[in-house]
């Protein structure tokens, strides 16, 4: 029986990842990076606010990603594709939400995360009709310019699973800093470059290096991740993109600890256990544009 | 996919085929090729955005390749609706086909028909199965039929793809009278096993012309399935009391044989009929067990014959 069906994840082109089309719209690649990231913390943020499961929210954030591989920053703006992908996330995950929910988390997240007063919108206002108005099209764009392919295959059931292989499934510490690890990641291209298995497994070395576990690696040929169709170059190219994202948040001493955890793992390993990684909101959120206006407005001053 | 366009311009609309809940289907010819086909026009509601029934059908049927699943050729995006373009089937759905073709025998179908529709049947769900997609809505009106008597599964719009691990589904899925008594009684980790319990019920409504459990809301479906096979119990079903739906008050049936019920079928029929309808759903038979069942043997017979022609 043919078994070539695809509900994998889809991979971008070298093209689309060398170049991607916002880039080719003069948006630099630190700026790009910045925009993808303040849209996945969005959605995160609205996604708690409207008690959505977690692995809907992960799906709602590759593919806000996903678009912007075919899609550029300079036509459709963050704050509008970030509450699209939401609103089709929830309708995949069979846990639909209102509209008027979305709406008001995001505006309430967006405000907040930039500093500026959490003054709520009225439900029939003209504010109020036009977020619905682009939440719509939104979804419409994103079906389109995804061809319908909407099967996210994400990494936390597999983690979980080979925990329990690895005899681990005791440690909760060790699940929960995977775990966190998994929704972090989220705003990289990891999600989109990576198998879930390899996500999977990269999150369990990195937080078993945390906490100074050794994993089975005894003969090289056979190490434990190669079970899971994993390698070392794979493993290491995602913490390298952890090591990354930290940094880039101002957060230099998890960044370190991520690029070089042996160092640290003994002494700090409790420290970095808190369940989200990426605690406080940093200041530069509020120089991001994440609508259309803001970002021509950035153009104009450069 | 195609662009934003008319369409009107690559396909002609000809007469209205039937009505569904969110959609409305046409027969279309294409203007380019003059081929016959489907067409199925979905309102985009201005206020709940793309239906997610239509999402799912979309992204489930155009990844869906099968000799017994209806082809999705096209999709086309107007301002205000969603045109789906299938392979055109020129018979009825099951269900017209039992009423049309079954006349004279109160809708019952040949025993040599039911056996071949059964076959395509479960060579469809198996597909399905095999690439981790759940139908969930499968029943006669779902199950098309053109002159070559293939048969061909359609309407996916309650389908899903799963994965690892599967559970807290929604319970609303499979119309009542196929709906699984695992998931009647509220389970939401349902699997494969709950659409072999619908073509469990479809074979033995292809012998009879009759549904065989039809229900008239959640807790009169239960009991049309307890008074045939016994109300379960935790010897007969382990872990049955626990369900959310599951009533300690429920009348105490004991089970019956189903073949009284079906007096046209076979043994060897029945003991794949048995083996479709049981009620723990890891006992239940899988598609691909099924079709390596005796009853099909000419089936498989037939069917490599036909792939060496």
């Amino acid at each position: 029986m043919p078994s070539a069906l695809s509900l994998l994840n889809p991979r971008p082109t070298l093209e689309q990842l060398e170049c991607s089309p916002s880039r080719r719209d003069g948006i630099s690649s630190d700026l790009e990076e910045d925009m993808r990231g303040i849209g996945c913390r969005l959605i995160q943020d609205a996604g708690i606010l409207c008690k959505i499961p977690q692995a809907t929210i992960a799906t709602a954030q590759v593919l806000f990603q996903r678009f912007f591989y075919v899609a550029s920053l300079r036509r459709f703006a963050v704050l509008d594709m970030a509450s699209a992908s939401l609103f089709l996330a929830a309708k995949l995950g069979e846990c639909a939400t209102r509209i008027s929910s979305l709406t008001l988390a995001f505006d309430h997240v967006a405000k907040r995360l930039r500093g500026q007063p959490t003054d709520v919108f009225e439900a029939f206002s003209q504010e109020a009709y036009d977020y619905k108005t682009k939440l719509i099209v939104g979804e419409m764009q994103l079906l389109k310019r995804l061809g319908f392919h909407t099967t996210v295959q994400l990494p936390y059931g597999l983690m979980i699973n080979y925990l329990r292989i690895l005899g681990l499934e005791e440690r909760e510490d060790v699940a929960n800093k995977c775990w966190a690890l998994l929704n972090d990641g989220l705003a990289t291209p990891i999600y989109i470059l990576f198998t879930p298995q390899a996500l999977a497994c990269a999150a369990i070395d990195l937080s078993c290096r945390l906490f100074a576990i050794r994993l089975p690696d005894s003969p090289p040929e056979s190490a434990w991740y190669e079970l899971f169709d994993t390698n070392r170059e794979e493993m290491d190219i995602i913490i390298g993109w952890f090591a990354r994202l930290y940094l880039r948040r101002g957060n230099i001493a998890l960044g370190d600890l991520v690029a070089r955890p042996e160092n640290f793992a003994q002494e700090n390993g409790d420290s970095v256990a808190s369940n989200t990684l990426l605690g406080t909101p940093s200041t530069h959120w509020a120089n991001i544009p994440i609508r259309l206006e803001e970002l021509e407005a950035l153009f104009k001053r450069q | 996919m195609s662009l934003p366009t008319s369409p009107d311009q690559k396909y002609m609309r000809l007469e209205k085929l039937g009505e569904g809940t969110y959609a409305t289907v046409y027969k279309g010819k294409s203007r380019l090729t003059g081929e016959i086909v489907a067409l199925k026009e979905i309102h985009l509601d201005s206020e709940e955005g793309a239906p997610s029934t239509a999402i799912r059908e979309i992204s489930l049927m155009k990844e869906l390749k099968h000799q017994n699943i209806v082809h999705l050729h096209d999709v086309i995006h107007t301002e205000n609706k969603l045109m789906l373009v299938f392979e055109y089937m020129d018979r009825d759905d099951l269900k017209r086909y039992m009423e049309v073709e079954g006349r004279n025998n109160h809708g019952a179908l040949q025993p040599a028909v039911i056996k071949n529709f059964m076959y395509q049947l479960l060579k469809g769900i198996a597909y399905c199965h095999d690439n981790r997609v759940l139908h969930r809505d499968l029943k006669p009106q779902n199950l098309l039929i053109n002159k070559r008597g293939e048969l061909k599964l359609g309407d996916f719009g309650l389908a899903r793809a799963f994965g690892i691990p599967v559970n807290t589904f929604s319970n609303e899925v499979v119309t009542l009278w196929y709906r699984a008594p695992d998931v009647l009684l509220g389970s939401r980790s349902y699997s494969t096993s709950i659409d072999i319990w619908s073509a469990g019920c479809i074979m033995a409504e292809m012998y009879t012309g009759r549904p065989l459990f039809p229900g008239s809301n959640n807790e009169d479906q239960l009991l049309k399935i307890f008074r045939v096979m016994g109300t379960p119990n935790e010897h007969t079903w382990p872990g049955v009391s626990s369900f959310s739906e599951y009533k300690s008050t429920f009348p105490q049936y004991a089970p019956t044989n189903l073949s009284q019920f079906l007096t046209m079928i076979d043994q060897m029929g029945m003991d794949l009929l048995n083996r479709m309808l049981q009620y723990q759903p890891h006992l239940r038979i899988s598609a691909k067990d099924a079709l390596g069942h005796v009853w099909f043997n000419e089936c498989r017979m037939w069917n490599e014959r036909g792939q060496y022609q």
